[in-house]
């Protein structure tokens, strides 16, 4: 007896969670119905599923978006935001995690860890006045300076807590090898970080991909937008044309979507490991 | 000598690339808020004077303040109880072995890799449009009274998945055989529930909660987005108020003044929190 009521109670709650999935699914699904209907579908019925698909919604929206110039400038800030931020943090972690006696670098982890607390709404008023005053609004290294600056603490941190676990063994025989310490570190100790480069680099790409804070007071004029701060402005303004304003999220979608289905196992992991150390 | 001073250097050049960014970032500008916010800079001219604490004496007399704090802490308390209570259901509920456990884990966490605007962009619709269709009602994004329920809503759908990996990863590694001897001792799932799984995912709770604070009272996306604050200033958040003081009022120094005891608010709840959290892991 127990055994059959088990079984119904476990059946209700499968039921439960798929009505979630769905509920959890359905802004997805209303996005794709959206995109792919004429202005004309949409008025007569809302949801109802049309018998064409209006393709030509996505090129029009490709091109009153300049979807090309905005996946540009979100490409170029990702990929070379996140090879600094790697480049940066994996050197400085690595020298305090091994100086971990030393003053300075006690120092320099405290500085880090006060750092992590600091919304960046309390520094919106000044960036915006240093920028301003460097001439860097606007431009897209100004941006992306920001986005390496603001997320050092939290790699740098991530890092830290790797580097901890890995022996020092091999680094010493390197240096008895008379091997210098860029190199040994470079050639013998990043290849070991491998598995936090690809969290830290697999989460911020997620992360400076969508960043939307820095956009919005660094990045205004259309030539220098990303895909956010593009859809800010498009969404604002283009609301006569619904269709052609979901065929942009659509289009915006895919990039990061098929990242995620590619990265899922190193997102997920990197995500529950920060986390919980943190 | 020579020698072990060029050692010191190398070793500290290490550290030269990633504070040449986060000096640049994050703690000049720290500073320059502080000088800033002494300040009755209005955001635009090159002059400004010093104003010694008036801005700070404005905080306290003022009662602008009073609405996007009042926003803010309740934003922070909705999230807290709607993303932790619902984030913990859904992990429960992928933690068991059933047909399309991969796929509905994977939908629930789906919405986390959009961005704030896409997000509010569709819910915008959704609560505009389809609300209407399915229920009759106008839009919630539209009245005072209903506008940070439904923000809160957006972000805990955007944002939930995240929690629930947390939780997830907490609840594999509750050993099966404390379930199995609760059930010996006749404990109902309720019991269960309350005296193996709540103490044994307890520093999950404590990361999530303090996380959905901290996170909660920083509010600023969202409500930027899909309402810009309104309607009448009934979704303006503290960190929306900050960012408008800057471009909207003209009065950056004021602006300023209020960040700087924002995060020493910050500080204080995060501390608290973490505290009494980390105090209940112990006992257990």
């Amino acid at each position: 007896m127990p055994e059959t009521k088990k079984k119904i109670s476990n059946g209700i709650l499968n039921i439960l969670t798929y009505m979630l999935a769905l509920v959890f699914l359905f802004p997805f699904l209303i996005s794709i119905l959206m995109a792919i209907k004429t202005p004309a579908e949409t008025t007569d019925s809302l949801l109802k599923i049309p018998s064409h698909i209006a393709w030509g919604n996505f090129s029009s929206a490709w091109e009153i978006t300049h979807f090309t110039n905005s996946f540009m400038n979100s490409a170029i800030s990702t990929v070379s935001g996140v090879a600094l931020i790697v480049f940066c943090s994996s050197m400085a972690a690595f020298a305090i995690s091994r100086n971990s006696k030393k003053r300075v670098f006690q120092f320099a982890e405290l500085l880090i860890l006060a750092a992590l607390m600091v919304p960046f709404q309390v520094i919106i008023i000044p960036v915006y006045k240093l920028l301003k005053s460097m001439d860097m609004i606007n431009t897209l290294y100004g941006y992306v300076i920001m986005l390496v600056g603001t997320s050092i603490p939290y790699s740098t941190f991530l890092y830290i807590g790797f580097i901890k676990s890995v022996p020092r063994e091999l680094e010493e025989a390197s240096v008895i090898d008379g091997c210098g310490p860029y190199r040994m570190f470079w050639q013998i100790v990043f290849p070991l970080l491998k598995p936090i480069t690809a969290t830290v680099a697999i989460l911020h790409v997620m992360w400076l991909w969508n960043e939307f804070n820095i956009a919005l007071i660094v990045l205004q004029k259309t030539a220098v937008r990303t895909i956010p701060m593009m859809q800010y402005f498009f969404f604002g303004q283009y609301t006569t044309n619904l269709n052609l304003a979901f065929a942009s999220a659509v289009l915006t979608m895919i990039p990061i979507l098929i990242f995620f289905v590619l990265a899922q196992k190193q997102i997920i992991g990197g995500l529950t490991n920060g986390a919980v150390k943190g | 000598m020579s020698n072990r001073f060029r050692d010191g250097m190398v070793r500290f050049s290490f550290l030269i690339p990633a504070f040449a960014f986060f000096s640049f970032a994050m703690i000049i500008p720290f500073f320059m808020g502080i000088h800033v916010s002494f300040t009755d800079w209005n955001g635009i001219s090159p002059s400004y004077n010093f104003v010694g604490l008036d801005n700070f004496k404005k905080i306290f007399t003022n009662a602008d303040i009073l609405k996007p704090l009042k926003n803010t802490i309740y934003y922070m308390v909705m999230s807290v109880i709607f993303s932790n209570v619902l984030a913990l259901l859904l992990a429960m509920a992928v933690n068991r072995s059933f047909v399309g456990r991969n796929l509905s884990r994977t939908i629930f966490f789906l919405p986390t890799v959009l961005s704030a605007v896409l997000v509010s962009f569709i819910w915008g619709f959704i609560y505009r449009e389809v609300f209407r269709l399915l229920f009759g009602i106008n839009s919630l994004l539209g009245s005072p009274d209903t506008v940070m329920p439904a923000i809160v809503g957006i972000d805990v759908w955007n944002s939930v998945g995240i929690s629930m990996i947390i939780f997830l990863s907490a609840l594999t590694g509750v050993p099966k055989d404390l379930y199995e001897a609760a059930e010996v001792d006749g404990a109902k799932a309720w019991q269960k529930f309350k005296n193996v799984t709540v103490p044994m995912i307890m520093p999950a709770i404590t990361v999530n909660v303090t996380l959905a604070i901290t996170y909660g009272l920083r509010v600023f996306t969202t409500p930027l987005i899909a309402t810009n604050g309104g309607p009448v200033r009934a979704s303006e958040t503290i960190a929306i108020y900050i960012y408008r003081n800057l471009f909207d009022f003209k009065k950056a120094g004021y602006g300023q003044a209020v960040s700087m005891i924002f995060l020493i608010l910050l500080v204080l709840i995060g501390w608290f929190v973490s505290r009494v959290l980390r105090s209940k892991e112990v006992e257990m």
